[in-house]
């Protein structure tokens, strides 16, 4: 994985903002084809939408002609909505899996990255820990659930155990993998200076992985976010998971399908949480950025 | 200088051996016996064919990898493990992507238990000797190739080292630029007065810059010739093109360096 795209450095190597009137020349160069760029997004975008409609039309249609257990039609799911709102059942039901997941995925990510820093930087913790961290990730890991309830009973406890336990190895994994993948020459460079291990870590090991903890944190985020859903529907029943499990039972499709995309829109919201976070913590991951002045 | 004066660093009976994988018995020797004194203050060009050795020679004076057997000593003091006050210039500029220039320049700084003033006035003295004062804030990759390696360079010399070591600093540079900055290199040399090893595969360079050229030969690596190259430092191109003692000492290289004698 690269920092920049090869392109981009490449003309940025070329072209060292020395030159006042070759740089005013790039930046209309670059409006330009920033034009161009938000004109193709428009593009797609109105593309995406357009095939969303087409897919909601025709379920529509046909929900119209199928027994409504099997299929809710759109409007159906919207109706649903809307009531549960109402009834104040989904909203406290989102919170919960939010509170879950941030709990969880919280633990599992620090929880991944130390473990992952420590195996990409010691051979010999990488030698003891790598077993667990291969049988685990090979493992499918909701088998565990009655395992869980059996130590920790019925709770809290037990679902935030089920997410870390599903989110901690793809982090661990990358955050691993990236810190094993920093450039001989700047370790070199870094034991020319005399840095402490720690400062290699910090400074140059770290640094370089985030690329690589940040898509381990992406999977990990969707794993906890089935462990969520699992431990509220198979431990507690309370939650989206529980409105999914009962729901189902009932045969009430339409609320069903409503908890079910109310748990997306956590998955999303979450997403979208660590990619601002990304950008923050790592402008120079950023094309755009490369040129920011501090 | 007496003939009697310590040198600044000393190379006595220097060899390195890998083991070979598989089945050999017999480790691979990629350096035999190099002697080699460097006087304090002068320039000295490694050079050779690939698989001579002159990197291996150059990271074992910087401590980066052991000697088989033999020694290696910086001002008497022999080297175990990085030894401090060298600064390095590395092929590729090795610049830490998410920090600055001036970053990058305070991370070789790190173990020289300077207050903040004292380190901002090395960086800014460093900065203003390579020329990069205006660009302190920018982030490496915003610099082009020269800028980059001038940053390398104002990183190696920020801890006012004694020993300057230089591996192939310029070969991924384009010609011109590689040129302009073997001049301004050469300038900056002369007025800190650094004691530097340069590995290079460029014969005009090693005749540009150094006092004497060590020519080194293959399989195993070793030194086949000491060349003296009898200009003041530091010098000018314009001095050199057309120049006979100049050209005689290029010629004599490629020679040995091909194997011609």
């Amino acid at each position: 994985m690269s920092l920049t795209t090869p392109r981009a450095s490449k003309l940025k190597a070329l072209s060292p903002p020395t030159d006042d009137g070759a740089g005013t020349r790039r930046r209309v160069a670059s409006r330009a084809s920033g034009n161009r760029k938000s004109r193709r997004v428009l593009k797609t975008v109105g593309i995406q939408i357009l095939s969303v409609a087409i897919f909601l039309t025709i379920w529509q249609i046909a929900g119209g002609h199928v027994n409504p257990i099997l299929l809710a039609t759109p409007t159906h799911v919207w109706d649903a909505f809307v009531q549960m709102s109402r009834d104040g059942v989904l909203w406290p039901a989102f919170l919960r899996a939010m509170e879950v997941l941030g709990c969880g995925f919280g633990i599992a990510a620090v929880g991944g990255i130390v473990i992952g820093i420590l195996m990409g930087r010691s051979t010999i913790a990488r030698a003891v820990l790598n077993p667990y961290v291969s049988f685990f990730q090979a493992t499918p890991l909701i088998a565990l659930t009655p395992l869980v309830v059996i130590w920790t009973g019925i709770g809290f406890t037990s679902e935030i155990l089920i997410t870390v336990l599903l989110a901690l190895w793809s982090i661990i994994i990358n955050t691993s993998e990236g810190i094993r993948n920093t450039p001989a020459n700047l370790l070199d460079m870094a034991r020319v200076y005399r840095s402490s291990e720690l400062s290699i870590v910090r400074n140059v090991a770290l640094p370089h992985a985030i690329p690589y903890i940040f898509a381990g944190l992406r999977i990990g985020l969707a794993k906890a976010l089935i462990g969520v859903i699992i431990g509220e529907m198979d431990i507690s029943l309370k939650g989206l998971g529980g409105l999914i499990q009962n729901d189902g039972d009932a045969f009430q499709t339409a609320p069903l399908l409503a908890a079910i995309i109310c748990s997306s829109l956590v998955g999303v919201i979450g997403t979208v949480i660590l990619e601002l976070l990304r950008r923050r913590i790592a402008p120079w991951a950023n094309t755009n950025d490369a040129h920011r002045k501090v | 200088m007496t003939a009697l004066a310590e040198p600044c660093i000393s190379i006595e009976e220097v060899s390195k051996s890998y083991d070979r994988p598989g089945r050999h018995s017999t480790p691979f020797t990629a350096l035999a016996e190099v002697n080699l004194d460097i006087a304090d203050g002068e320039f000295i060009s490694l050079i050779g064919a690939s698989g001579c050795g002159k990197t291996t020679l150059l990271r074992m004076i910087s401590g980066l990898i052991p000697t088989s057997s033999g020694r290696i000593a910086i001002k008497g003091r022999e080297v175990a493990g990085v030894p401090d006050r060298i600064g390095f210039v590395f092929q590729d500029p090795s610049l830490l992507p998410w920090r600055t220039v001036r970053a990058n320049l305070a991370f070789a700084l790190q173990r020289h238990n300077l207050s903040a003033a004292e380190q901002e006035a090395a960086i800014n003295d460093k900065l203003e000797l390579t020329n990069l004062q205006d660009f302190a804030s920018y982030y490496p990759q915003a610099l082009s190739g020269g800028m980059q390696q001038r940053a390398g360079l104002a990183r190696a010399l920020v801890g006012d080292p004694d020993v300057l070591l230089m591996d192939e600093p310029l070969s991924a540079l384009d010609a011109f630029t590689r040129r302009r900055l073997q001049e301004e290199i050469a300038d900056i040399i002369g007025k800190i007065g650094a004691t530097t090893v340069l590995v290079t595969h460029d014969v005009d360079e090693a005749v540009f810059f150094s006092d004497r050229i060590v020519v080194m030969g293959t399989s195993p690596g070793s030194v086949r010739e000491v060349v003296h190259v009898p200009f003041a430092r530091p010098r000018r191109h314009a001095d050199l093109v057309g120049n006979p003692d100049a050209a005689a000492v290029r010629d004599h290289v490629l020679s040995l360096v091909l194997g011609l004698s």
